[in-house]
This record gives structure tokens, C-alpha cells and sequence, in this order.
């Protein structure tokens, strides 16, 4: 195994994201600024592409830290000296999630056929939150895949040392049932980024119930909901292909009511409610149920993000 | 008729996934409380009576969900008093089935003769049936309506009767694929049926 190679790797991706993820926190400021000075505003499609152009180098700059851990990186069974298997790990786990996030929100923003310099702006408001957010929370640069650094150094330096065949079979199985069951799982690189874009359309949906509501305007509904649909969508999909993951991955432990499981299926009722509300918004109060569903489903959304760091649980890493 | 009775049928569902959606809550601080005062509640007979809490609470509503999916479905082959009559026989039907022979019996039964209106329904819209009763007009969503439910009952009913016992674990999961498939297909048929129809240049759809 050449984890020379792999640390080298690590390294590059801290010494020159750390700059990009800085970029990202000037641009998301400059973007909050243009969204409330007039002057600035005519510019504010050139500072959601320059993030973006950020966020997609910054991105790249993972996914060849990822592609360093699946050439360099081996496990090695203990028992019989071979090659047990390598890590192909997507890049949208531990830090890399809410970068992933905020990167395809910028994509929704940046591609948006609708140029009405309200809904831009507004977007550009949104969007200028999650880059700041992501620099203050969420950098995946700092220390790039901590956990799973933590474990594989943890790992190596026992295979690597005169202990007990025991003691190196302690080290290597919880490592293996990982790599097998989770990193390279193909449910890793199906389940969370359907779940991450269709959270990324609910954002944009979200800012078109509040639109709707400040502004009195139907279009911004409209627009709204032409997201939360393509989302739903994406999001059932996404929470489907959890389920036999759960079955394999949690097989005889108590996942069923999981905290994070309560949330998410929430969110997903509140959704469901009101693309059915939706149908009938002509029908007197049915408007406004729509919307308060739709900004209940957010909330669910935030709050599903947020629970997997704060309520403990067996999909959770807090606690 | 068919209006107002698509809109409560819409309103019940509405309603219930509300009250899904309070019960959610509600477990959610309740894990979120226990794990603050006892990290390893999980472990504890504590968790089992939270989960049986949930299934009772949740458990009611699931079913009452089911019964109105169930109810959705003869809608679009029959109408007026017809319409009532079956509707009315389908629920009493579950209720004797439940009592008697118990609720999963009953549920599975409800699905099982829904599921098979629900094929009727998607062989006629394949064909371009006039006899079916949509409050939306247009192939795609119509078809695509009716693949959503589809997709839904056999969910619901690899969920209820089959389960994930691990005996039949692959035929559950088969199940589960081809439910998915049709829940997938069902609602991008379903929303962008305009876009579809434009595309393929197949009937004019409009909700």
C-alpha cells in the first residue's frame, strides 16, 4: 500500500482548498452584498458563476483526494496476507456534505431559466447563506475525511506492527464491515445525493413560498412548486433506496423510528401534503395550507440535516 | 360528484399525513430527550415500549391512509351510486376481515382486491379506454396516475403481508424494486405530463 502517496494526497487537497474555501466565503459575502445594493445587483449573475466555478474546483480537488484513497489505499486481510479490498468512497460524506449541498444549490441558481432580478435575487440571498454556512461549518478542506482517516491510520499502524494476530483481526473487521457496507456500498452513491439535490431544489421552492407570500405574486408559486415536484421526485426515489440498505446494513438493531428516520419521513409527509393541497389551491384556505406545508416541509428539511449532529441515533454521528 | 369527492378524499389524506407528521415529531423529541438523559436508551427495554408507542400511534393512521388509497381506486372505473356502494363494501369488508381474522388479514385484502382494480385501471388507460373516470385529462397523467398508485399499493402491501423476514427476504425485495419502479415512473409521468405529451406529441394533458 502506498500511503505515502495517499498522505501527500491529503495534504495537496488541504493546501489548496483552504484557499478555495476561502474564495467561497468572499464570494458568498460579495453575493449577500450585491443582493441589497441596487448597484451592485446588475453584477450578481457573475458571483453566483465565479462560486460556482469555485465550488466545482473545490469539488474536483475531492473527488482526486477520493480517487488517491482508491489507488493508494488497500485493506489487508490478517489472516491470510491478501488484498481484501480498496476504498471507493463518494464525495459526499462526513464534511463533504453540505459542500455538496451548497454546490448543487449554486447549480440550481446559476441555471435557472427564470431571470426576473426578484427571484434572482432572492436566490442569490439564499445561496449567499449556504456559501457562508459551508465555510463556517462544513469545510471539507480543513481535515479531509477525518473519520475515515482517523480509522484507516488507526488500522495501518496495527497491521503494520508486530502485534497479535487477534489484536490486528480487531483492527481490520470493523474497518472491513465499513468499507463493504458503507464507503463502497452502492447505495452510498445512490442515497445521499438524491437526497441532497432534492434538498437543494426544496430550498429554492422554499424561496418561492416566501416570494409568493412577500410579494403577492403567483409565479413565484408556480416556480416554486415546478422545484418541490422535481425534489419530491427525487427525494422518494432517494429514501427508497434507503430502505434495503437499512435491511442489510442495520439487519437485527432497532433502526425503525430512528430519530433521523422520524424526521426524514416527516418532511416527506409534509411534501406529499402539499403537492395533494396544491391540486385544489382554487378551493377557499387551500392556498395557504399549500403554503404552510411547504415551508413545514423546509423546516423538516433543516431539521433533517441538522438531527444527524444533534439527536443521537443509529443514522446519526452525534452522541 | 366526483369533484367533491376527489377533493375529501384529498382532504382526508391531507389530514392523516398531518397527523403522521405530528407523530413523528413527537418520537423524534422523545429519542431526542431519552438520549440526552440515558446515551445508551437504545439498548434498554425502554426503546421497545417507545416503539410500541409508535406503532400504536402511527399504526392507526397507516392503515386509515390505506383505506383511503384503497378508496381512491374503484373511483375510476365506477361512479355515483355505484361508486358509493363499492366504496362502502370495500370498507366494511376491511373492518370484518380486521375484527375477525385480524388487521393485516384485513389491510392485505383491501390491497389485494385494489391492487387488482388498479391493473383493470392501467390496462384501459393503455388502451385508451373512454370508460374510466379521471377528473384530469391526458395520457400521460392519467397512466401515470395510475402507475403511482400501483406502485403505492404494492409498497404497502409488500410492507403489510410479506415483510422482511429474512425466509423471504428476496421476494420481498423484488417486490420492493418493482414497486419502486412503478412509484418512480408513476409520479414523472404524473408531473410533467405536459412536457411528456409535448414531446411525444401524445394527447393534450391538463389538470
Amino acid at each position: 500500500m502506498n500511503s505515502s502517496g495517499y498522505l501527500l494526497a491529503r495534504e495537496m487537497t488541504t493546501r489548496v482548498g483552504q484557499p478555495l474555501i476561502y474564495l467561497v466565503l468572499i464570494i458568498s459575502i460579495a453575493l449577500a452584498v450585491a443582493t441589497v445594493v441596487p448597484a451592485m445587483r446588475r453584477n450578481l449573475r457573475y458571483y453566483v458563476l465565479a462560486l460556482f466555478l469555485n465550488l466545482v474546483a473545490g469539488w474536483l480537488l475531492l473527488a482526486n483526494f477520493h480517487y488517491r484513497i482508491a489507488t493508494d489505499l488497500v485493506l489487508i486481510d490478517p489472516n491470510r496476507g491478501t488484498i481484501a479490498g480498496r476504498f471507493y468512497i463518494p464525495v459526499w460524506i462526513e464534511d463533504e456534505k453540505f459542500f455538496f449541498w451548497t454546490l448543487i444549490l449554486c447549480g440550481l441558481v446559476l441555471f435557472s431559466r427564470y431571470k426576473d432580478q426578484v427571484w434572482q435575487t432572492a436566490l442569490g440571498a439564499l445561496l449567499a447563506v449556504f456559501g457562508i454556512l459551508t465555510f463556517f461549518t462544513s469545510n471539507p478542506f480543513a481535515e479531509p475525511l477525518k473519520d475515515f482517516h482517523a480509522a484507516f491510520i488507526q488500522y495501518s499502524m496495527i497491521a503494520t506492527s508486530n502485534a497479535e494476530p487477534l489484536v490486528k483481526a480487531q483492527a481490520y473487521f470493523p474497518l472491513y464491515g465499513k468499507m463493504v457496507g458503507f464507503y463502497n456500498s452502492e447505495y452510498m452513491w445512490t442515497h445521499p445525493p438524491m437526497l441532497f439535490i432534492s434538498y437543494a431544489t426544496f430550498a429554492v421552492a422554499f424561496m418561492g413560498g416566501i416570494l409568493m407570500l412577500t410579494k403577492r405574486d403567483d409565479v413565484y408559486e408556480k416556480l416554486g412548486y415546478s422545484y418541490a415536484k422535481a425534489g419530491f421526485i427525487i427525494l422518494t426515489i432517494g429514501m427508497l433506496l434507503g430502505y434495503p440498505w437499512a435491511l442489510t446494513a442495520w439487519s437485527g438493531e432497532p433502526w425503525w423510528y430512528d430519530p433521523k428516520i422520524n424526521i426524514t419521513l416527516m418532511m416527506w409527509v409534509a411534501y406529499s401534503a402539499y403537492l395533494h393541497a396544491r391540486l385544489y389551491t382554487h378551493r377557499r384556505g387551500m392556498r395557504v395550507t399549500a403554503a404552510s406545508l411547504n415551508y413545514l416541509g423546509f423546516f423538516g428539511v433543516v431539521f433533517t440535516y441538522v438531527s444527524t449532529y444533534l439527536i443521537p441515533g443509529i443514522h446519526s454521528v452525534a452522541g | 360528484m366526483i369533484k367533491n369527492l376527489n377533493y375529501i378524499l384529498i382532504l382526508a389524506t391531507i389530514v392523516i399525513l398531518g397527523a403522521v407528521g405530528i407523530a413523528f415529531i413527537f418520537g423524534t423529541t422523545f429519542s431526542w430527550v431519552m438520549s440526552e438523559t440515558d446515551g445508551l436508551w437504545r439498548q434498554t427495554a425502554l426503546y421497545q415500549d417507545y416503539v410500541n408507542v409508535m406503532n400504536l400511534t402511527v399504526g392507526p393512521m397507516v392503515i386509515l391512509l390505506v383505506i383511503v388509497l384503497g378508496l381512491c381506486i374503484p373511483k375510476r372505473l365506477f361512479s355515483g351510486a355505484r361508486l358509493l356502494q363499492l366504496m362502502g363494501s370495500l370498507t366494511a369488508m376491511t373492518l370484518v376481515l380486521s375484527l375477525s381474522l385480524g388487521i393485516r388479514l384485513g389491510i392485505s385484502a383491501l390491497l389485494t382486491v385494489a391492487m387488482f382494480m388498479q391493473m383493470v385501471v392501467i390496462v384501459m388507460t393503455l388502451v385508451g379506454s373512454k370508460k374510466l373516470v379521471f377528473e384530469v385529462t391526458g395520457f400521460y397523467i392519467q397512466i401515470g396516475s395510475a402507475l403511482l398508485h400501483m406502485g403505492l399499493i404494492l409498497f404497502l402491501f409488500d410492507l403489510v403481508l410479506i415483510g422482511d423476514a429474512l425466509a423471504q427476504r428476496t421476494l420481498h425485495l423484488n417486490i420492493f424494486w418493482v414497486s419502486t419502479l412503478f412509484i418512480g415512473v408513476g409520479m414523472v409521468f404524473t408531473f410533467y405530463s405536459d412536457e411528456l405529451a409535448r414531446l411525444f406529441s401524445r394527447g393534450q394533458a391538463s389538470a
